[in-house]
């Protein structure tokens, strides 16, 4: 009997074993219909705990006492089965599948468990197994390919990066495309992130979502549709996410104790393809002419006597001398070979881990159940300095009270400690100050970016009287200024977040008499936060300079919601039954927060308070925020013989972000379904079908306090004064309204080893929301309006199915598919289009126009004959600067997932591969690295081995082309030359064009590249050359999203040490792209939870991650 | 029973609790949809403040007038800074350029429309209470007016920053670009009669009391408005007086203003000077600092007028410079000529004069200047040399120009909280010695405008580029040297800014009209030299 480990001591009390005499059953379950085998089978000795499970073999082994008298089979989907035992030691048993057991209880809105044959809209159900396979750390980037229609973008920088959920397409033109996320009812705080350009916060943000423990969720609902989440009136256009949490009736019977554990290693993954051949400076004609280089780019500089070359360091661009290896003089100081660094990108990042422990106990009993977890994760990201953990605790209890009063009670505690959050890449990806060289070791920045002293590095011109380490400042005029700085503000400043959430929830049940019960509900969210940040001084006081700070802020936001419903159930005759609900529910948020910190640098070196302030008038900052939303709301729903159903919901709903004058509104919905596979006589192949159909209206409000026209009040040296804010309210807005409508199928097939389901949709948008953007000579920023109406269209199709299935083999696929269309159907008048986004200074935008789908990006085109060749000027893209011209759109077309489930015995191989289809994308990251001569793709033409033609310049400054060693007059032969693929003009002595010719004029490698994918494209600027349709890419892929191999021990093993169940797995996240379009970054390391910046690669994102690891399951 | 019982209270507690957190009436609703940060009363007074506190961030030396919009564009173009020459140097880049015109339009022009609502609202009978602040705060608005004028040539102005007095009708707000001949006519007849107004002005003895204290620029002095009124029109007439459609009218106000001083006071000494100044503890300023020091250097000498300087034996020099630290004392500013390779082995080197650590680096007290007596002398010398001929007192002007130039430098200077010793005022034979060096003596020069250009460089200087910008393409001087960038299009310093990308496309009708003239090499309209 001593078999219990020591890790089960901890846990002894919960599994005990008799010493009373035993016998072993053995047996094997099977379906009485088609006589395979059925894993998973409860077997229990009637009125006790003492049982077991059958395995994938259908096959279990059963210890019990010798006077046991009966045993009894349970599995989900089939007749619960008794056996008496006598004296057998052998029972095999066939279980007949229930009458219900195609019916699956679905959580819709308000939290009212529905059968999914009653809907007649689609819900998405995902469950807790699959939220938790690969053991990703909050549930939104585990639905990733998983629910039809559902498209997740998880912002990269680890486990504190936000993730963003967007249903059925882009439902707002505000940004706003956050489905509203409700926990065991109650709505949660979530929020948008990181929508900032890159001059504001710096740091990749989560969001409310990402607090939420996948281990403690025991599903996920997804209400799409208007009709499914009308309930939720104002709130609900975006969609609604449902989170049912895990409780103690969720577990079989008795105590059940779970362990599990996961670890992963982080690696950076889809790093660029860098070109490794060419080393810093510019064409040869700046090289020459401003930096006083010879013609290769070299400089030559004398140390101590001895000359050594070194590169152009102040370029940005890539086109200098070619790596051969010499000495050089680096520009840290040291004689260095002129080699590239090939691995300097990866260098800048750190292996990063997770980790994951979780404890849970459930007990269940007929008068009740509870269930406790705890569960800690511990995360250091891929950028240095970045550390996360987070302690998260959960009660849920449910108990009777007397025979018609249930209480359920639920408590989640979470705690967690967060500093440094990874840090936006701007200032090296898009940002020439910031490019540095393949001839870069990261370790010299790594070296550089601070003094012996702890000091901020010092600029090679740096006045000698404004260091302490003068031998130590820069050798040379560099270019990633801007990286040294970065990696000062990453490793040095110390942001330290202090975030305890809790999420309690207490609802009342009374059965008030037969059919009419009334449900009550007190809920609340409530945030409490504490930033602290310590940015140590930069440079030494003593000196006269004013640097660093210390600042803290807290916050604190509650949400506090409660509803009262009256449920009422009757069957009126044996066909026809009503199902009513009546109730009110409101809600309250408010937001608090404080800030103080220094002003003007800390007066002692480090110094970590407020009266270290230099200034004796720290900032400070405050405020309040306020919202209120009520509504009485009612169902009325008829089903005839349980096999057709109609349902009328409606809520009457008022909003404080609304002028007093009209915050109020109705939101309706109607939908029905027939089940056909009763109703009708199919043929016996069909297991199931459904129709559906339904119509709702939801809507979106403005933000918090938008609206409102006031004035500003100030204090300017103690005088009052007044101002006007510069955007400019709306006191008549109303809130967006979304109607929907959708029809939809759903079958099964051959016992359900096959199913599908289909839906169709059309929405209209109506009153899009904006805070339209106006030229500021109107005298304002930007005005409130409802500027437009959309529409949304499109399908979903979901197909499930187990091709095969053997005693020890199983093969279940899954595969899901959601196509949307989305157009804007009218402007406002006075608008013709919107401009959502102005990139480099008009030089390409992104823009909706009525008859097209939103964000249409636009950009100058370059000029083409009338034969539709491009034309060239003097050897370079001539560009039509006359008007811009649609290039791209960046709406998605499609988005799916294809799952797989594998089980071969105690062995099952899991896999998901997601995609997304169309969509277009402007990636100024390639724009500005490709102008920069960065990437692998500004190869061609370089030289002689990439196709450069050869040509030497005559007299004239003509490249003129050339197979000799020499020019005639013994000019320099160069092989940088491009010839363009297009056409010159021909131009008659009045410069009028008469005609085309094939285009023969040589242009150098260096000019071509940095002219054509320069920042910006302006005819009157030098950037007139410059192509942004060349940096716009289809953002199509298909990524192996996730991957995971495990092994359940076998039960005659792990029975003997007390578990029930223990799995292994090896898991990968994040693995590969089968297809991807978007060169040189990973496809969806985009920012921001706009859509708006779903199609705009600004190049300040940090690069993403790929996961490995393990995980253990066990259950005791 | 006792089960009823319980269930029942168990349905009224739950219930009481819902209740509660829903039975918001919609008086509450009502009570919580304004921001509670914000006001829905205003008073013309504190709009009138509003004004005065409106764009500040280009009044002072701020860190980001200076280190994104000015120093790299104003700073470069007039040499009142040295910098290492770059690639595509001369470009304009738009968001800086987009700054500084927000900044003017949802900044003083905004508050100033609303300021003028308010005004207007006000009974007939109130009106002439507040007329002291209507022209205080129309002053003010028009010298940052004229600095857009001069930058952009014409900019959407009569119709400008309408949408809150229309009610948010935004088609009928968006305005048209006016010609820069309009906003100067306006803005010059509209100071002329304040001028006049000036004259008899009255005010009780209460509404004198709300006007010193709401008056943040010049404590409620009327006089002071009345000599900045006054020259901010010297400023203008003399922008304008190579205009041909401007003659007249240059010539008779001018001449108005300077033979009736009792009449037009102006601004003639360091003590009616209009400054934002700092209050030492309270609103010091770190903007030159930060823009100098924090992201590397770019408190360096420019070579042509340290040249200048040193030639001549200004006073200023090491007021406004300091040598760099292994210069053993020799002040050598950045040549802009080099190549960049040869600029960053003098930097290496720290040859390199700086601008001065206490008088600006470091100075925690460096005022923002909108009118200051060495200006207005530099005009008056101008006008009685050009339009009354009178050389005389054009001299006078000239030299009391520099001199309080001179003053005004070591004034501040003397004002910085930076710890280093800070200078002492040069006594008068200093200054007159200055006054007779070949480079600034007047009697005897031949090119007197070149005098006057390079002395209005030397004192607006990085203070005011703007202004400066604007003197240099006006008067042709100081004679600046740059290096061609053959590399782009635009080679040279533009002489004129391009409009903000946002103004294009949002206000296309409009700027259809204007778009020709939207080209950095075309100039303003009184640039006729």
């Amino acid at each position: 009997m001593k078999k219990v480990t020591l890790l089960l001591a901890l846990f002894a009390f919960c599994s005990w074993q008799t010493v009373m005499a035993q016998k072993t059953i053995n047996g094997v379950v099977t379906d009485a219909k088609d006589g395979l085998t059925i894993p998973g089978v409860n077997v229990v000795v009637k009125g006790t705990t003492t049982g077991t499970t059958t395995g994938l073999d259908g096959g279990y082994s059963l210890k019990v006492p010798a006077n046991a008298p009966t045993l009894v089979f349970s599995f989900v989907g089939y007749e619960t089965q008794e056996v008496a035992i006598g004296t057998q030691t052998l029972i095999n048993i066939s279980l007949n599948p229930t009458a219900e057991q195609l019916q699956e209880v679905v959580v819709t809105a308000l939290g009212i468990k529905r059968d999914q044959r009653a809907l007649g809209y689609a819900v998405s159900s995902v469950s807790a197994k699959e939220i938790t396979k690969v053991g990703t750390s909050n549930f939104g980037s585990a639905l990733y390919g998983k629910a039809t229609n559902v498209r997740i973008s998880a912002a990269p920088g680890g486990a504190t990066s936000a993730v963003n959920i967007n249903i059925r397409g882009t439902n707002s033109i505000t940004g706003s495309s956050t489905p509203l996320i409700i926990v065991d009812g109650v709505p949660i705080r979530n929020g948008e992130n990181n929508n900032q350009s890159y001059w504001d916060d710096q740091r990749i943000r989560g969001n409310g979502l990402i607090d939420i423990n996948p281990e403690d969720i025991e599903n996920v609902s997804i209400l799409k549709g208007a009709a499914a989440s009308a309930l939720y009136g104002s709130e609900a256009a975006n969609g609604v996410v449902l989170i049912t949490t895990k409780t103690g009736k969720s577990g079989k019977k008795g105590l059940t104790v779970d362990v599990n554990a996961s670890y992963f290693m982080e690696k950076v993954a889809y790093l660029p393809d860098y070109q490794n051949d060419y080393g810093p400076g510019y064409d040869r004609g700046t090289n020459m002419g401003s930096f006083g280089s010879d013609d290769q780019g070299w400089l030559k500089v004398n140390e101590n006597g001895t000359e050594y070359y070194r590169p152009i360091y102040r370029s940005y661009a890539q086109f200098g001398p070619k790596f051969d290896g010499r000495d050089v003089m680096g520009w840290n100081g040291e004689v260095v070979p002129y080699t590239a660094k090939e691995n300097n990108m990866a260098d800048l990042y750190q292996t990063g881990f997770g980790s994951m422990i979780n404890f849970a106990v459930s007990q269940n009993s007929d008068n009740g159940s509870y269930r406790f977890a705890f569960t800690r994760n511990d995360d250091q990201g891929i950028q240095r300095s970045n550390k996360h953990h987070r302690n998260s605790f959960v009660f849920n209890s449910n108990f009777k009270v007397g025979k018609r009063v249930s209480m359920d009670m639920s408590a989640n505690y979470i705690n967690q400690y967060t500093k440094n959050r990874a840090y936006r890449m701007w200032a090296i990806g898009a940002n020439y100050g910031g490019f540095f060289s393949r001839f870069d070791d990261m370790q010299w920045y790594l070296d550089a970016y601070k003094t012996s002293l702890d000091y901020k590095w010092d600029r090679y011109d740096v006045d000698p009287t404004k260091t302490l380490t003068y031998d130590e400042r820069l050798k040379y005029h560099i270019r990633a200024y801007d990286l040294l700085d970065m990696l000062w503000n990453m490793n040095e400043n110390s942001q330290e977040e202090f975030n305890n959430r809790l999420l309690a929830n207490l609802t009342t049940t009374v059965d008030i008499f037969k059919g009419l019960k009334f449900r009550g509900r007190i809920a609340t969210d409530y945030t409490s936060d504490y930033q602290e940040s310590r940015n140590p001084n930069e440079r030494p006081i003593s000196l006269g300079f004013n640097s660093g700070s210390f600042g803290q802020a807290h916050s604190l936001y509650t949400i506090a919601y409660g509803d009262a419903l009256l449920m009422y159930n009757k069957d009126i005759t044996s066909d026809f039954a009503i199902n009513a609900n009546l109730g009110v529910t409101g809600r309250k948020e408010w937001n608090t927060w404080t800030n103080r910190s220094t002003r003007d640098g800390l007066s002692v070196r480090n110094w970590w308070s407020l009266n270290a302030s230099n200034n004796e008038n720290p900032y400070s900052g405050s405020g309040y925020r306020e919202l209120i939303r009520y509504a009485y709301l009612g169902t009325l729903q008829f089903s005839y013989k349980n096999w057709a159903f109609v349902e009328v919901t409606g809520r009457q709903e008022a909003s404080s972000t609304l002028h007093p004058k009209s915050n109020s509104f109705f939101y309706p919905s109607f939908s029905g379904s027939v089940i056909l596979s009763d109703a009708l006589q199919l043929p016996k192949e069909i297991n199931y079908a459904k129709v559906r159909a339904s119509y709702g209206i939801v809507g979106n409000p403005p933000e918090m306090y938008k609206a409102n026209n006031a004035y500003n009040l100030g204090s300017f040296l103690g005088t009052i004064y007044n101002s006007v804010p510069a955007a400019y309210g709306n006191d008549m807005i109303k809130p967006e309204e979304k109607h929907e409508f959708e029809v939809g199928l759903e079958t099964r097939f051959f016992n359900s080893r096959l199913g599908f389901e289909f839906s169709f949709y059309n929405a209209i948008l109506n009153g899009q929301i904006l805070e339209l953007q106006v030229p500021t000579s109107v005298g304002a920023s930007s005005m409130l309006a409802n500027v437009g109406k959309l529409k949304n269209q499109g399908f979903e199709f979901a197909f499930w199915g187990t091709p095969v299935k053997k005693t020890d083999f199983q093969w279940d696929a899954r595969f899901n598919f959601g196509f949307n269309r989305n157009e804007v159907l009218e402007l406002m008048p006075g608008v013709d289009r919107l401009e959502h986004y102005d990139i480099d200074a008009g030089a390409a935008k992104i823009v909706s126009e009525p008859g097209k789908p939103m964000g249409d990006i636009i950009c100058f085109m370059p000029m083409k004959d009338p034969d539709g060749n491009l034309i060239i000027e003097n050897g370079e893209y001539k560009v039509d600067f006359s008007e811009m011209k649609t290039a791209g759109n960046v709406q998605p077309k499609a988005v799916g997932g294809l799952g797989n489930t594998l089980s071969y015995k105690g062995f099952v191989l899991d896999f998901l591969i997601d995609f997304r289809w169309g969509g277009e994308i402007m990636s100024l990251y390639n724009r500005y690295a490709e102008g920069a001569g960065m990437f692998k793709s500004t190869l061609p033409g370089r030289d002689a081995d990439n196709g450069g033609v050869a040509y030497y310049v005559d007299g004239d400054g003509n490249k003129v082309a050339s197979s000799a060693s020499a020019g005639p007059n013994g000019e320099t032969i160069y092989h940088d030359g491009i010839i363009l693929d297009g056409v010159k003009e021909i131009k008659d002595e009045n410069g009028t064009v008469t005609g085309y010719a094939k285009n023969d004029v040589i242009v150098d490698a260096a000019t071509y590249y940095l002219d054509a994918f320069t920042w910006g494209a302006n005819p009157s600027w030098g950037s007139g050359m410059s192509r942004y349709d060349l940096s716009i890419y289809d953002n199509s892929y298909i990524k192996f999203r996730e991957l995971s191999f495990g092994y359940n021990l076998p039960k005659s093993l792990i029975s003997k040490i007390g578990l029930s169940n223990l799995q292994v797995s090896l898991v990968g996240r994040n693995l590969f792209y089968l297809y991807k379009n978007l060169p040189n970054m990973d496809s969806e390391v985009l920012l921001g939870s706009n859509w708006i910046n779903q199609g705009i690669d600004t190049g300040t994102s940090t690069a993403s991650s790929r996961s490995l690891g393990i995980t253990f399951r066990a259950s005791f | 029973m006792i089960m009823k019982n319980t269930i029942s209270k168990i349905i009224l507690a739950v219930s009481m609790v819902a209740l509660i957190t829903t039975s918001c009436s919609k008086d509450k609703l009502a009570e919580i949809y304004p921001d509670p940060s914000k006001t829905s009363s205003a008073s013309v007074e504190r709009f009138f403040t509003g004004v005065l506190t409106a764009s500040l961030d280009y009044v002072r030396m701020e860190y980001w007038r200076l280190f994104v919009v000015e120093q790299p564009s104003l700073g470069h173009y007039t040499q009142v800074m040295g910098w290492t020459n770059g690639e595509k140097q001369y470009e304009i880049a738009i968001g800086p350029v987009s700054d500084r015109w927000n900044a003017y339009y949802t900044g003083v022009m905004l508050q100033y429309r609303e300021f003028m609502r308010l005004y207007n609202e006000l009974p007939e009978n109130e009106k002439p209470d507040y007329d002291i602040m209507r022209m205080a705060a129309s002053i003010y608005f028009y010298d940052h007016s004229q600095q857009m004028v001069d930058i952009w040539g014409k900019i959407p102005w009569s119709e400008a920053g309408m949408l809150r007095t229309n009610n948010g009708d935004l088609v009928a707000s968006k305005p048209k670009y006016d010609d820069g001949e309009i906003i100067y006519t306006a803005m010059l007849d509209d100071l002329k009669n304040m001028a006049e107004s000036f004259k008899t002005l009255t005010i009780s003895e209460g509404y004198q009391k709300i006007f010193t204290t709401q008056d943040v620029f010049l404590n409620g002095d009327i006089q002071k408005w009345r000599k900045y009124c006054n020259s901010l029109r010297l400023r203008m007439l003399m922008r304008v007086s190579g205009v041909s459609s401007f003659q007249s009218r240059v010539q008779t106000e001018v001449a108005a203003i300077l033979n009736n001083p009792g009449d037009y006071p102006l601004i003639e000494t360091n003590d009616d000077n209009v400054l934002r100044q700092s209050v030492a503890g309270t609103y010091e300023s770190s903007g030159l600092q930060s823009a100098f020091e924090t992201w590397g250097v770019y408190d360096i000498a420019p070579y042509t007028m340290v040249e200048h300087m040193k030639t001549n034996g200004d006073p200023r020099l090491q007021c406004i410079f300091e040598p760099g630290a292994n210069a053993n004392g020799e002040y050598i500013g950045l040549d802009p000529m080099l190549n960049a390779t040869a600029q960053g082995d003098q930097l290496t080197a720290g040859i390199v004069a700086r601008y001065n650590g206490v008088t600006f680096t470091r100075s925690k007290m460096y005022p923002g200047w909108l009118c200051t007596a060495a200006e207005i002398n530099f005009h008056k010398a101008e006008a009685y040399l050009k339009i009354l001929n009178n050389d005389g007192a054009a001299k006078t002007a000239y030299e009391a120009g520099v001199k309080n130039s001179i003053l005004f430098y070591y004034w501040i200077n003397q004002q910085s909280l930076e710890g280093s010793p800070t200078l002492e005022t040069p006594s008068d034979g200093v200054i007159n010695a200055y006054l007779q060096s070949a480079g600034v003596k007047w009697d005897g020069t031949a090119n007197k405008i070149k005098l006057i250009g390079e002395q209005e460089w030397i004192h607006t200087g990085i203070s005011q580029m703007g202004h400066t910008w604007a003197e240099i393409r006006r008067l042709g001087y100081p004679e600046l040297n740059f290096v061609v960038d053959n590399q782009s299009t635009q080679s040279l310093p533009p002489v004129k800014w391009v409009y903000p990308s946002a103004e294009k496309n949002l206000n296309g009708d409009n700027y259809a009209a204007v778009s020709d003239y939207d080209d950095p090499n075309k100039k303003v309209f009184w640039d006729v030299n």
